[in-house]
């Protein structure tokens, strides 16, 4: 079976189930869809290598998957559970003592210049989440970030919906206070090449 | 901050919230090249191979019709390896029972019960916690990095064991192609369970030609399944026989009766 990266799994066979038999091609599908978005949360939580902690997420998907049930959606849900878990595992465990960010943000971009931009403005955001709380953090970034609704971020951060709600609007609105106060500082060519 | 410059040109019409929420989403989640997804995924599947049952087969070999055209057949090899991996923890354990995240509600947060409600505030006991946290991940550093040397040690050696195992086969296959008449070689490496098996049989020459393939599947949960496959060419017909073990390393197979194909009346 062939997928295609973010096209949505209508036929009989879910992407989970098609895993769970071995197919190669929905592997490669996990990785292309999830692997971004999971490596992105682990950069912005500050982790120290973040495509060790994506193989660590997958590795662990596939050695529990067997037991994994639900649709499409919930299998997103499951993927980032796990991303997170292996986060704040990491983050306890290992990575006490970070490295820079620009280490951190090591990307494929063509050329030192256009690499050192993108690492420039994902500093830039990635700081102003040092205002937040660790909690107001998680949450805004599994919902920048992931683009996860509030109810998979409470399945996932253990808590209620109305605490997420919480949390995500006073987050937002410390970072908007300062983002308007201190100014937004983008850099130009990142912009204008966007 | 970084060496940047501020977009004024936009700033007064753009909500500086969502253009950061863009840049960040922009920035840190950058798609990985189809090379990069290809090996993620090969790991992967390993990982998930060690975790759903080795597969273990021999097959066996025998000269085809000896006596008929006086041809000797080859003998097969396969050699399936796995890895064992069943002694690394498994990190969903920790994702499905996860370890309590310390509280960090502050005085001013609104309460899931209401406004007006009492906000519980629990002390903060991080400056008490962190010592301890950073032996725990000291230990762990260690644990770690001794598991990581074992299980590179195990592999080095099931590597070499297989290196072995695939030498001397090779050796049994010339020899079987040049000079014995009937041989039954069998190897299996069942991983990622506790058995590392390996076995050569040599039976007393025979007349008839006969081939053997057997294979084993272990699978995690389930009784070894052995199924065996024999075709025997003799003088005067061939024999088709299938036996069906539930656990080929203690039990006998069960045998079908043969079915036998009258080739020379």
């Amino acid at each position: 079976m062939v997928y295609t990266a973010r096209q949505p799994r209508t036929g009989e066979k879910g992407l989970a189930a098609a895993a769970r038999d071995g197919d190669d091609d929905a592997w490669k599908h996990i990785v292309r869809e999830f692997g971004p978005t999971i490596r992105g949360l682990a950069r912005a939580k500050g982790v120290n290598d973040p495509d060790d902690l994506t193989q660590d997420v997958f590795t662990a998907m596939a050695r529990s998957i067997s037991r994994f049930q639900g649709d499409d959606a919930a299998f997103r849900t499951w993927t980032y559970s796990i991303a997170y878990r292996q986060i704040v595992n990491r983050w306890r465990a290992r990575d006490r003592e970070f490295v820079g960010l620009p280490d951190r943000l090591a990307t494929n971009e063509p050329g030192p210049e256009a690499q050192a931009m993108r690492a420039s403005t994902a500093e830039a955001c990635i700081e102003a989440l040092d205002i937040l709380a660790d909690n107001e953090r998680d949450v805004v970034i599994l919902s920048v970030i992931a683009d996860l609704p509030t109810s998979d971020i409470a399945l996932i951060l253990d808590t209620t919906q109305g605490n997420i709600r919480v949390l995500k609007s006073r987050g937002l609105r410390r970072l908007r206070n300062r983002l308007t106060q201190n100014g937004y500082e983008v850099p130009r060519s990142e912009r204008k090449a966007g | 901050m970084a060496d940047v410059i501020t977009d004024q040109t936009e700033g007064a019409d753009v909500d500086p919230l969502a253009e950061w929420m863009t840049d960040l989403r922009d920035t840190v989640v950058t798609d990985y090249s189809e090379a990069e997804v290809k090996q993620m995924s090969a790991a992967t599947a390993i990982a998930a191979a060690g975790t759903t049952g080795g597969v273990w087969a021999f097959i066996s070999g025998a000269p085809i019709l000896t006596k008929l055209i006086g041809t000797v057949a080859a003998v097969g090899l396969a050699v399936s390896v796995g890895v064992a991996t069943d002694i690394i923890p498994n990190p969903l354990d920790q994702a499905e029972d996860p370890e309590p995240i310390p509280p960090t509600v502050d005085a001013d947060t609104p309460s899931d019960s209401g406004p007006g409600e009492p906000t519980v505030t629990i002390p903060d006991v991080g400056d008490a916690v962190d010592p301890l946290l950073d032996t725990v991940g000291d230990v762990l550093d260690d644990t770690g990095e001794i598991v990581d040397d074992l299980v590179d040690d195990l592999t080095d050696t099931v590597g070499d064991v297989t290196d072995t195992v695939e030498d001397l086969s090779d050796d049994l296959v010339d020899t079987v192609g040049d000079v014995v008449p009937d041989i039954e070689l069998d190897v299996g490496v069942d991983l990622p369970g506790d058995d590392l098996g390996v076995s050569v049989t040599v039976p007393d020459p025979i007349d008839s030609g006969e081939v053997d393939i057997d294979l084993g599947v272990d699978l995690p949960g389930l009784p070894d399944l052995g199924l065996g496959l024999g075709v025997g060419v003799g003088e005067w017909g061939a024999e088709v026989d299938l036996g069906i073990s539930t656990d080929p390393e203690t039990t006998p197979p069960v045998t079908l009766p043969g079915i036998g194909l009258p080739l020379f009346p």
